[in-house]
């Protein structure tokens, strides 16, 4: 990890209070699909923010963010002129899967599962992509090239299935589900249902968990999920933020 | 310029250090900066048996600070000695003081009985101020008789510098100072976190599981201010300041109010570069104000 300001390559609206911010990343430390990063505000609030690198690839990384607060707010004023103090990469990765890759993204989730769609595919993995939000203004135009099976679900079914993700992959991926492992990144209750579906079919499932957290290094025990290990609270920031979903108490 | 400060017999090569409990035991932060560098680092409590800590949440946001219930998370004197002292050892130049926590005399004595010999353990700061534990911390720290007591019991134990870390939750900060000064310690830390609380109006419950927990960041910064200021009058041994140090004028404004030395919390969340940016600070004021050495802050303020 380190420390570094970076300079702002683009700042986009994407989908509905969707941003993608691009940024250089010039460091001999390159980010894996599922590890993040975090963004100091500018002025205040005060404590940085945790993103997962949604892209990089020839000095370039960016990440999805959702307009929710004023730090959130403020990082959206953000123009070419700008620097941004960056810290990263963090945490661990997602590991690479043994059977075929169903990543489901959730929300703002959607920016890690991009980043680990377009890697497994150029890997050859064949990753299938299911995408869960509200409605269509919340998905973005997707550009993900060849290798990357795209599904779409919406609660109000303005596009793609209507319902949501884990109904979307029984009533329509149910034969793949019996051979695959999923990776997943978004609310904590679709989180939850994830991992329901996945000790239903006996399957494998990457988990990345999302806290509040302060140093995002390791250091101050802020950011900690309950889990089954002898150790019962382990770190988001430094321990994951990819867990196997057995090994976290759902709540 | 002679930026040392002697703590009993001991000398730190520059007064800046890291706070307990933001710094985990340098490892995490060695990767960012040159530890070498610090003054000293305050490792993250250690108590004698390992402490899961609190259920979560554990943190939260509020204006200019931050609300923490960690509980003291930590793997215990053994898991320490096993696991952190190996990467203390390798520190070069800084001054390793281990925090100590307990819940009775009998759990503070034990920890230092059992890492005193360890050489890279430069002295201790003891935690009689924590406000996320139940049965202990705070209950010691706002009782100078229980305060003088302790103080002696651990000051019969060793002879590296033992620091007492007080807590600005009492009546008066400067009665509790005199009783760590009576027992025997070589400095005090002031302070420890305020305590806070904040509430989710939405969900109509506290923003943290322990409901209440420790502010720290900017928001405090005066009240530290105010208790080093207090304290310094009152004692004569070093009183090391922190609270709310975000950067290097902040840190002034502790010298100037009578701190020998200060730390840096919060702020390391923020910019991990803080304490090194800090003490080139005020190594440029030092100079352009002419001041020798960091007593030299103490003569301004009657």
């Amino acid at each position: 990890m380190i420390q570094k300001q970076c300079k702002v390559i683009s700042n986009k609206l994407i989908a509905k209070d969707y941003y993608e911010l691009v940024f250089n990343w010039e460091s001999s430390f390159n980010p894996k699909p599922g590890q993040f990063l975090t963004l100091r505000p500018q002025g205040l609030p005060l404590l940085r923010r945790p993103f997962a690198f949604s892209s990089f690839k020839d000095n370039r990384a960016a990440i999805i963010y959702k307009t929710v607060g004023k730090a959130t707010k403020g990082f959206s004023s953000l123009t070419e002129k700008d620097s941004i103090s960056i810290l990263g990469p963090l945490g661990s990765g997602f590991d690479l899967p043994k059977k075929r890759p169903v990543l489901i993204a959730g929300g703002i989730g959607l920016g890690p599962m991009l980043f680990t769609a377009i890697d497994f595919a150029e890997r050859g993995l064949s990753p299938i992509l299911v995408i869960g939000a509200r409605d269509k203004s919340f998905i973005p135009k997707l550009e993900l090239g060849k290798g990357v099976e795209v599904v779409i679900a919406t609660d109000d079914g303005s596009l793609g299935f209507k319902g949501n993700v884990t109904q979307c992959l029984k009533t329509e991926y149910n034969n793949i589900l019996n051979n695959c492992e999923i990776l997943c990144c978004g609310p904590h209750i679709m989180l939850k249902a994830c991992h329901e579906l996945a000790l239903e079919y006996d399957i494998e499932c990457q988990v990345s968990m999302e806290e509040m957290m302060a140093c995002a290094v390791g250091a101050c025990y802020g950011c900690v999920v309950e889990t089954t290990h002898q150790e019962k609270y382990k770190r988001v920031c430094k321990d994951g933020p990819v867990f196997n979903s057995r090994e976290i108490v759902w709540i | 310029m002679d930026l040392s400060v002697k703590i009993r017999d001991k000398i730190m090569q520059n007064p800046v250090g890291t706070a307990s409990g933001t710094f985990g035991f340098g490892e995490e932060y060695g990767e960012l900066i040159d530890l070498s560098q610090l003054g000293s680092i305050y490792t993250k409590a250690v108590t004698v048996l390992p402490r899961e800590g609190n259920p979560l949440p554990r943190l939260t946001e509020t204006p200019y600070g931050m609300i923490n219930s960690i509980g003291l998370a930590n793997t215990g004197v053994k898991g320490f000695l096993e696991n952190k002292v190996p990467f203390l050892n390798t520190i070069k130049n800084c001054a390793v003081i281990v925090n100590v926590a307990g819940s009775t005399e009998d759990e503070y004595t034990k920890v230092i009985d059992m890492i005193d010999s360890v050489d890279s353990v430069w002295g201790y700061e003891i935690n009689i101020s924590c406000p996320n534990v139940k049965c202990g911390g705070l209950a010691f720290g706002t009782d100078p008789v229980q305060v003088e007591r302790l103080t002696k019991e651990i000051r019969k134990r060793t002879n590296k510098p033992v620091i007492m870390k007080l807590t600005p939750n009492v009546t008066d900060i400067t009665t509790v100072a005199t009783a760590c000064e009576i027992g025997g310690a070589d400095a005090v830390s002031c302070i420890n976190t305020v305590m806070g609380m904040k509430i989710d109006i939405n969900k109509k419950k506290p923003a943290i599981y322990q409901k209440t927990g420790g502010l720290s960041g900017p928001a405090i910064k005066p009240v530290g201010v105010a208790a080093v200021y207090r304290v310094s009058k009152k004692i004569s041994i070093p009183v090391i300041g922190l609270g709310g140090i975000m950067n290097w004028e902040d840190a002034v404004e502790y010298f100037l109010a009578g701190a020998s030395a200060i730390q840096i919390g919060t702020a390391n969340f923020i910019d991990p570069n803080t304490p090194i940016d800090v003490l080139d600070g005020i190594k440029r004021y030092m100079t352009n104000n002419k001041l020798e050495k960091i007593s030299d802050f103490h003569s301004f303020i009657e």
